[in-house]
């Protein structure tokens, strides 16, 4: 077994590359995948938080680089998923306690025993991000579809370009059909066009996000949400099967509010 | 091409001047052998096209030991340098009275030296900087940035964020979202063009302008920017708007 390394990033913080990263690895795991989530968000460690298993780190992938402990020990296994585990980052630490070389280091480590080692990267350009996608293969960039952050997107695609990933695909995250119907937002198509690279999901803005990180249980694992079957497609597609895109516009129509609007300004879509 | 034509052109085998490649240009050994008469005709007869050395480089002209009168030198002058355009680098000549009238007349009568040389290829470099073009043939993302002397095309789009700071002139065959700066040293014949205009601000020569879709009838259309009068004058590509559609459909 050789894992296929994918970095999740995004260069702008608080787009969901960690809720992107927790419920893409548990979603691969449901399909029968030996899956590792490791967090190289170093000092500001979240991962653990939104996959539920903060209470049951106790190495970190620091100590395994330190060589205060075994890759086993720092490991912390998904007692609800098969397959799923998490490698934790240390939170006392600083983004300097680690370096390019070593992190390659520790994913050539993991590789044989796994399928997939998804890398949650932090925010930023600087020696997180670096060190992060060192060790990746393939990446993953998430986006919202604001501007700021499809710049962000754009220097971080530019980075992973002159680094040798291959591919880099896009998640755009948090869209809301409705705005976009409303022209407030941009637009899919607007995002492709600027970025150039391959779409691989678009997850529309839901509040189960919010319960599931608060709940400290993926949204793949119950699939009761739109947000979450967005996911589960990307895993699909990380598969390499062929999903066909969400029809997000249904979701706009859906809502309460929508349909009060509907009735108010006689808009059929 | 034009240099080996003047040496073959010259080098007869019944001609008697002899030319020299240098690293400054061409040096012109004229034997005494030759009448003044026969010297000027020689010259004469070589097509001004022949002269045409790259811009820094000249000719050196070795009169051995000839004594030179006035007037051949100002046939030289009036029929070869003024008539023809070429740069002499120098006059020389082993004979003292020769070497009196080119000093008298202001002429340099001293090879060009391992100094003189140096000057001559380093401006030649720095002209072919300027000259040259980079072909970039992706899009450019935001914090990547060019900096050249010279022209700059970019086969794709500029996004927002990147930057392209030119020397010389600049083509955006995409979306021109990003900077750019053109004749980013003061030059002011120069130009940019994009498939797409969407930049809020562009910098040619000395000037900064800014623009957006209220701003200019030419936004997201096919466009050219030059400086005239001093002033930046955007024009749009009307010549390939089809019956479908802009410029770009």
């Amino acid at each position: 077994m050789a894992a296929r390394v994918i970095v999740t990033t995004s260069g702008k913080g608080g787009v969901g590359k960690t809720t992107s990263t927790a419920n893409i690895a548990a979603a691969l795991a449901k399909f029968g995948k030996k899956v590792v989530a490791v967090d190289a968000d170093v000092g500001l460690r979240n991962l653990d938080v939104i996959m539920g298993l903060e209470n049951r780190v106790v190495y970190n992938f620091i100590d395994v680089i330190e060589k205060t402990c075994k890759m086993a020990q720092a490991l912390v296994k998904d007692k609800r998923v098969p397959g799923l585990y998490l490698l934790p980052a240390a939170q006392t630490r600083t983004k300097d306690a680690v370096n390019p070389e070593q992190m390659i280091g520790l994913v050539e480590e993991l590789k044989p025993e796994f399928d997939f080692v998804l890398l949650d990267c932090p925010a930023g350009i600087e020696g997180g991000f670096k060190n992060a996608a060192a060790g990746a293969d393939e990446a993953l960039v998430v986006t919202t579809p604001e501007i700021p952050a499809v710049r962000d997107a754009d220097r971080i695609i530019g980075m992973l370009e002159s680094m040798g990933k291959s591919p880099i695909r896009l998640i755009i995250n948090r869209l809301r059909p409705n705005m976009v119907q409303d022209g407030d937002m941009l637009a899919k198509d607007d995002i492709l066009d600027v970025l150039s690279i391959d779409l691989i999901g678009v997850v529309p803005e839901d509040e189960s996000v919010i319960r599931s990180t608060n709940n400290g249980e993926p949204m793949t694992m119950t699939l009761d949400s739109p947000a979450a079957h967005a996911y589960l497609n990307i895993a699909e597609r990380l598969l390499g099967h062929d999903v066909p895109l969400m029809d997000l516009e249904s979701y706009a129509t859906r809502g309460f509010f929508s349909k009060l609007k509907k009735f108010f300004t006689g808009k059929k879509k | 091409m034009k240099i080996s034509n003047l040496l073959r052109k010259i080098h007869k085998p019944n001609s008697q001047i002899k030319p020299e490649r240098t690293n400054y240009g061409i040096k012109f050994i004229i034997p005494e052998s030759l009448t003044e008469d026969e010297l000027l005709k020689s010259f004469v007869r070589i097509p001004t096209g022949n002269y045409k050395l790259p811009e820094e480089q000249g000719i050196v002209l070795d009169f051995a030991g000839r004594a030179c009168s006035r007037r051949l030198i100002l046939h030289m002058l009036n029929s070869i340098v003024w008539e023809k355009g070429i740069k002499i680098l120098a006059w020389l000549s082993t004979n003292d009275d020769s070497l009196k009238l080119f000093r008298a007349a202001g002429l340099i009568s001293v090879e060009p030296d391992a100094e003189v040389i140096s000057q001559i290829l380093e401006a030649q470099k720095e002209r072919e900087k300027i000259s040259s073009l980079k072909i970039v043939y992706n899009s450019l993302r935001s914090g990547q940035r060019i900096e050249t002397e010279g022209d700059v095309l970019i086969w794709g789009h500029l996004n927002p964020g990147a930057e392209i700071v030119a020397g010389g002139s600049i083509i955006i065959a995409g979306k021109l979202i990003g900077v750019v700066h053109a004749g980013a040293h003061g030059r002011d014949d120069v130009f940019v063009w994009a498939g797409c205009f969407e930049t809020p601000q562009v910098r040619i020569g000395n000037k900064l302008c800014y623009a957006d879709e209220n701003s200019t009838a030419c936004w997201r259309k096919s466009v050219l920017i030059t400086l005239e009068n001093n002033m930046p004058v955007i024009r749009e590509n009307k010549f390939l708007v089809n019956k479908t559609g802009g410029a770009n459909s």
